[in-house]
């Protein structure tokens, strides 16, 4: 199906029945893509005839969508390494168009206990609240955690402040004997891990690498890490004192 | 339209605008479904049907992948009914799958990219001369709008435009560009006093405002980066959109170019 084609068909089932040719031509013209018609304010669509029900169905089949993939995933599904975690957060974070955190908890043997959004945010920054995600770490009854935040921009690459945060959270979840495993960057169907692309070695020491990341992975990390080798955490800012409350 | 109808379309309005509020991700399957069943069965109390086909089914991917017949034999749904809530998982996955935003290539330096916008916009008889670049957050260009003319400092434009067409286009950053009629590419005083608005507002709404450049001919000049006083950019993606040597042919400080 063509974009026009999916726009009519979701205007028709929101009950948006007059003109609606005309309607989705001026809506894809006015805002360049289906994905920009998707994600405007019902306010603003309003402006072209198109009523509240057909504008909030338009937000809600993507998030639908979502909401099938992720209910596929069922509990206690056995994590065996960093490839299988992230193949079960692109599953869940596929479409998304804002940045969001997930957080993933595991039991001692690495079976699902849970997968949740822990935080939304724009489309280009997320509030990270260390005390929510720990919270919900503990809820669980978590034996380790992964975590994943998307960048709907397209680009795998973590930023400095990603690299800040994961450090803090994963020195907090430490203190409480619940590991982070690994904190992904997802773009897509494309990844990185955080912890093997931007720490030293036995910063990540709670699993070994030569089973838990496949040898590409470990070939690309060690690329990455490559300018830096010779300073202790380098490319990794020092957190600062109001570590609290950040953004990825 | 008796007292009952009223409430149920009152309760229809009030679960729309808490989806709008909070969207699915942390609602049980069968309230998403009562949402999805407001779209195929007009005026009817749908939450007890919801629980029933959840029941059945088991998630709410089981009801919206179960067939016409099934769903009928179940619960009773009618033909019309049955066929719309059969419609919705396929045109759901479709929308997901649609390309969020059509991207332009910016390999092209920007300098580059905006010479060839505006030679092709004159060749095809368009005249405007203030042009709006919408990025996401990793640079990638999102589109091009047309601006009044006359710049940023044309009767009517306000900041508030710029604002709206990047939450339009879920932009991360936005670069402006004027087309000169003078060779000299110097901001006025009038411009720059806009742009610390501009950059003001954006800064308090999250957004970045990447630059303001002038063009004429084949040269360009990139003006906001200089203010490094009020305008300063993220180091990093200054080092994405410029170049590092900076310049242009003729000269000229501010010219820099994308990567």
């Amino acid at each position: 199906m063509t974009q026009g084609e999916i726009l009519k068909a979701i205007l028709a089932l929101g009950g948006c029945g007059e003109s609606l040719e005309e309607t989705a031509d001026l809506l894809l013209q006015r805002f360049g893509s289906l994905g920009a018609v998707m994600d405007a304010p019902p306010a603003m669509l309003a402006a072209f005839g198109v009523n509240e029900s057909a504008a909030v169905l338009l937000r809600l089949l993507p998030e639908v969508a979502r909401y099938e993939a992720k209910e596929g995933i069922r509990p206690r599904t056995a994590v065996h390494d960093a490839e299988d975690m992230a193949r079960l957060f692109c599953q869940v974070c596929h479409g998304c168009r804002k940045e969001e955190l997930w957080l993933m908890c595991l039991d001692e043997n690495l079976r699902l206990l849970s997968l949740e959004q822990v935080a939304g945010g724009t489309v280009s920054a997320i509030p990270v609240v260390n005390r929510d995600i720990i919270g919900r770490v503990l809820a669980c009854g978590a034996h380790y955690v992964a975590m994943a935040h998307t960048h709907p921009g397209g680009l795998a690459e973590a930023s400095d402040m990603d690299c800040v945060v994961t450090r803090e959270l994963s020195r907090c979840l430490d203190a409480l004997s619940v590991p982070l495993l690994e904190h992904f960057v997802i773009a897509g169907d494309t990844y990185q891990p955080i912890l093997l692309f931007h720490t030293p070695q036995d910063f990540y020491g709670q699993v070994d690498p030569e089973s838990f990341y496949s040898t590409e992975l470990r070939q690309k990390a060690r690329l990455h890490m490559a300018p830096a080798a010779d300073g202790e955490d380098a490319g990794v800012p020092d957190a600062g004192a109001d570590a609290v409350n950040r953004r990825l | 339209m008796d007292n009952s109808t009223n409430c149920r379309l009152g309760h229809r309005a009030r679960v729309r605008g808490q989806f709008l509020r909070e969207g699915i991700a942390q609602w049980d399957a069968y309230r998403v479904l009562e949402l999805l069943l407001f779209y195929c069965i007009p005026r009817r109390d749908v939450k007890p049907l919801a629980h029933q086909l959840i029941q059945t089914f088991g998630s709410l991917g089981g009801v919206l992948q179960a067939s016409p017949e099934a769903l009928h034999d179940v619960s009773g749904l009618g033909d019309y009914a049955a066929g719309r809530l059969c419609a919705i998982l396929p045109l759901a996955r479709a929308a997901l799958e649609a390309t969020p935003v059509q991207r332009y290539d910016t390999s092209t330096r920007v300098g580059a990219l905006l010479r060839s916008l505006y030679r092709e916009r004159r060749a095809n008889g368009q005249q405007e001369d203030t042009l709006l670049l919408l990025f996401d957050s990793s640079l990638s260009l999102l589109g091009i709008k047309s601006l009044t003319r006359g710049g940023i400092t044309a009767q009517g434009f306000q900041p508030r435009l710029l604002t709206e067409l990047a939450y339009e286009r879920s932009a991360a950053a936005v670069l402006v560009s004027r087309y000169s009629t003078s060779p000299i590419l110097v901001p006025t005083a009038e411009e720059l006093a806009v742009l610390r608005e501009i950059h003001i507002l954006f800064n308090t709404v999250g957004l970045d405002f990447l630059d303001y450049v002038l063009i004429n001919g084949d040269n360009y000049a990139f003006v906001a980066h200089k203010m490094v006083d009020t305008l300063t950019l993220h180091q990093k993606k200054e080092r994405l959109i410029y170049d590092d040597a900076g310049g242009d042919p003729e000269g000229n400080p501010g010219a820099r170019r994308m990567r």
